[in-house]
């Protein structure tokens, strides 16, 4: 008997993957599939899509069932040795709550978001790109539960995540941007979350946290970290594919993915604002500064993409420029902003040190010692007198990113930036010229948005009539899941555990 | 409009409306060069509350940690109401010096600079 | 000047063949380690070649393998059973 040829990578993936959908009869298509036409995007030839990654669903198991062995037993190794006792210090841990508040409910907003899109693409090689993503992100969800899980035992403000997740006022941040994405059409939200987010910025998200958490000897999260990150792969080669795709397929795509890349590239880096305030002044052992990471993962790698855009007529997305000059302030702008409403964060805040201030002089130069470490040596000397400072009334936020307006005017360190935007005979507020662009765009969504001042005013936050009771009504206990780092419950513990830790039995004389 | 949607139309009130808040208005407001105050706070008054109280009872309260607020007048301030010059005038109520719902307020205090003259 | 693509690869045992594989594949790539770790660097295009990661490993790969200590990448990929490659093209 003869022996067949064996087939390549790419003719098996074929004939296992493709001819497995149909053209419905008893229902037209564009009425099983009703949300993939509207949002103007149009496809000619769904067999164009390209699978980077051929995985098979036999392939996927095996890989990832492989990769979570490998976790757990990690996770288990760490728990049974106690290894919340060898990070480098308590301090480290408010990147990880900021983590656990902030990103985890994402992952699970990804997971419905892609579930939805997995459905809705009329192609079959989207949609099975697309489960698959949503099952990834069910498992970054849990697998970050359980990673910190075990610090919830030792260390306060972790317990209140879930309840947290739809009344505390920063997490209306991150919650904001994924909903934004979620209730646009499946071909912005894949844009936005697989392209955008997890291709462009996802390197200014994962690096930092998990070479953090590296440096810091959280091997927890270091493990979780890069056993999630090979997913991530995955995710953003699904987001180029899809960019690509779309704008191969009509030229009439090309202005609705520029107007969707200039719109999520500046929401995604609005977002990331609070990574690079994690990386400068959450780790006691820093990686590499905010400014640094622009220029490696936006400014080299970020940039070298839309070169290979170009040659489609995608162009930089608007207002790329001002990351650039924000990048030696950012950081230290939104520190002094976390520092002063810590009465409402479930993390602590306090005045680095002085080797952590030599740091960023080093790493930001003449800027930081001009105009940000003299504000830092000045509250430090307020907490050493016992008027440690907050700032207990509620602030304007931003009608589209829902940040805190902080910023200052790109050209000004220090002018604050108000943009004042009007839809439908009512003022709104935006903190740049970047989310007044996107409200102008879309001011029949933004104005819909739920801010979490307007809502404590009205009565909404439980009733709360101040801070106290609304960080109550968040479930936080003060000063000791919130407010001043020196003092609180966790750095007492720290010292108390790290003294022990070093202290020898006692030994015969 | 140019947000895309399905159905048979995508109208939506503002999530912040005026009658939510029952005789009362949302009012920010920011003092230029004084960035301890990171951002633009936010207020909810009634809208027969004086100026004057408002600056005295709501303001002045808020800004008690800066080193400047002990020699801070507001009446000798200069004032902005969405960007555009504007005079108080202390003794008439919110509504009645044309202050609405999601108005911006930001005023300079001439010679009060920040710490250290530095706008912080 | 080309622009640069890159892949990131956990730095444990099981990695190190393929890292060595791609440094000798590609003789531009620039490797830069830090804790738990590597990312390579290389102007253009970059290689991964399954013959030359079995030839340090010992015994028969698959480059689907690669999953399991990928960390991050950047450039369009095209992937066969013999190579997985990451360019940029012009």
């Amino acid at each position: 008997m003869a022996k067949g040829r064996k087939l390549g990578l790419k003719e098996r993936y074929a004939l296992m993957t493709r001819g497995l959908d149909w053209e419905t009869s008893y229902q037209p298509m564009d009425e099983v599939f009703p949300y993939d036409r509207y949002e103007g995007i149009k496809i000619k030839d769904w067999d164009g899509w390209a699978d980077p990654f051929r995985l098979t669903m036999d392939a996927y198991w095996k890989y990832q069932a492989e990769k979570e062995r490998k976790l757990y037993a990690i996770l288990d190794a760490f728990q049974q040795n106690n290894g919340q006792l060898n990070i480098s210090d308590a301090r480290y841990l408010s990147a990880v709550k900021l983590w656990l508040q902030g990103i985890t409910p994402l992952e699970y907003a990804a997971h419905r978001g892609f579930a939805h899109a997995g459905r809705a693409f009329r192609g079959a090689g989207a949609r099975i790109a697309c489960q698959m993503q949503s099952i990834d992100e069910l498992r970054h969800a849990q697998t970050q539960l359980h990673a910190f899980s075990h610090y919830n035992q030792y260390f306060h403000g972790f317990h209140g995540f879930a309840h947290m997740r739809d009344r505390a006022w920063y997490l209306s941040i991150p919650k904001s941007f994924f909903e934004d994405a979620m209730t646009a059409g499946p071909f912005e939200f894949v844009t936005s979350i697989s392209f955008a987010f997890e291709y462009v910025l996802t390197n200014l998200l994962f690096m930092p946290f998990v070479s953090g958490a590296a440096y810091n000897g959280d091997m927890a999260t270091t493990t979780f970290g890069f056993s999630a990150q090979s997913d991530e792969s995955r995710h953003m080669t699904l987001g180029l594919e899809v960019v690509k795709f779309m704008l191969q397929q009509h030229e009439d795509n090309v202005p609705i993915v520029q107007a969707w890349l200039d719109k999520w590239f500046w929401r995604g880096y609005r977002l990331l604002g609070l990574v690079g305030t994690m990386m400068d002044y959450m780790l006691p052992k820093k990686v590499m500064s905010w400014q640094e990471a622009w220029g490696i993962y936006w400014e080299e790698n970020g940039i070298a993409l839309f070169h290979d855009l170009a040659r489609y007529g995608i162009r930089l997305p608007k207002h790329h420029d001002v990351p650039a000059k924000e990048k030696h302030r950012l950081t230290h702008e939104m520190w002094l902003t976390l520092y002063q409403y810590g009465n409402a964060l479930s993390l602590h805040t306090w005045i680095p040190d002085d080797d952590e201030l030599d740091w960023m002089s080093d790493k930001y130069g003449a800027s930081f010692d001009e105009l940000y470490r003299p504000r830092l040596i000045y509250l430090r000397e307020r907490e050493q007198r016992g008027e440690r400072y907050f700032n207990n009334r509620l602030p304007m936020v931003c009608q589209v990113c829902q940040i805190p307006m902080f910023y200052t005017e790109p050209d000004d360190p220090l002018t604050q930036c108000v943009r004042i935007v009007e839809a439908g005979g009512t003022k709104h507020h935006c903190c740049s010229d970047g989310c007044a662009d996107i409200f102008r765009h879309e001011p029949e969504k933004y104005v819909q948005a739920l801010l979490p001042p307007q809502q404590i005013y009205r009565g909404e936050a439980g009733g709360a009539r101040d801070i106290w009771e609304y960080a109550a009504w968040l479930h936080l206990e003060k000063d000791v899941d919130t407010g001043e780092y020196r003092g609180s419950p966790d750095q007492q513990n720290w010292a108390r555990w790290q003294q022990a830790h070093r202290t020898k039995p006692a030994d015969a004389a | 409009m140019s947000v895309k949607y399905l159905g048979e139309a995508y109208e939506y009130p503002s999530a912040n409306r005026l009658e939510q808040y029952g005789g009362d208005i949302n009012v920010y407001v920011r003092w230029e060069r004084h960035l301890m105050f990171a951002c633009p706070a936010a207020y909810r008054v009634p809208v027969a509350m004086s100026f004057g109280d408002f600056v005295e009872q709501l303001l002045r309260p808020d800004y008690a940690a800066h080193p400047d607020t002990a020699k801070l007048e507001f009446a000798r301030c200069v004032w902005q109401l969405d960007k555009a010059p504007w005079q108080p005038v202390f003794s008439k109520s919110i509504a009645d010096n044309g202050i609405g719902h999601m108005s911006y307020l930001s005023f300079s205090s001439p010679g009060l600079d920040g710490l250290h003259g530095k706008g912080y | 000047m080309a622009d640069n693509v890159f892949i990131a690869l956990q730095n444990n045992a099981e990695a190190q063949p393929i890292i060595a594989a791609i440094a000798a594949d590609n003789p531009d790539a620039v490797v830069n380690a830090s804790p738990g770790m590597v990312k390579i660097d290389c102007p253009g295009r970059l290689v991964i070649r399954r013959t030359s990661i079995e030839a340090g490993l010992g015994r028969d790969f698959n480059l689907q393998e690669l999953h399991l200590n990928l960390i991050s990448l950047g450039g369009n990929i095209d992937e066969d059973d013999d190579e997985f490659v990451l360019s940029w093209q012009r």
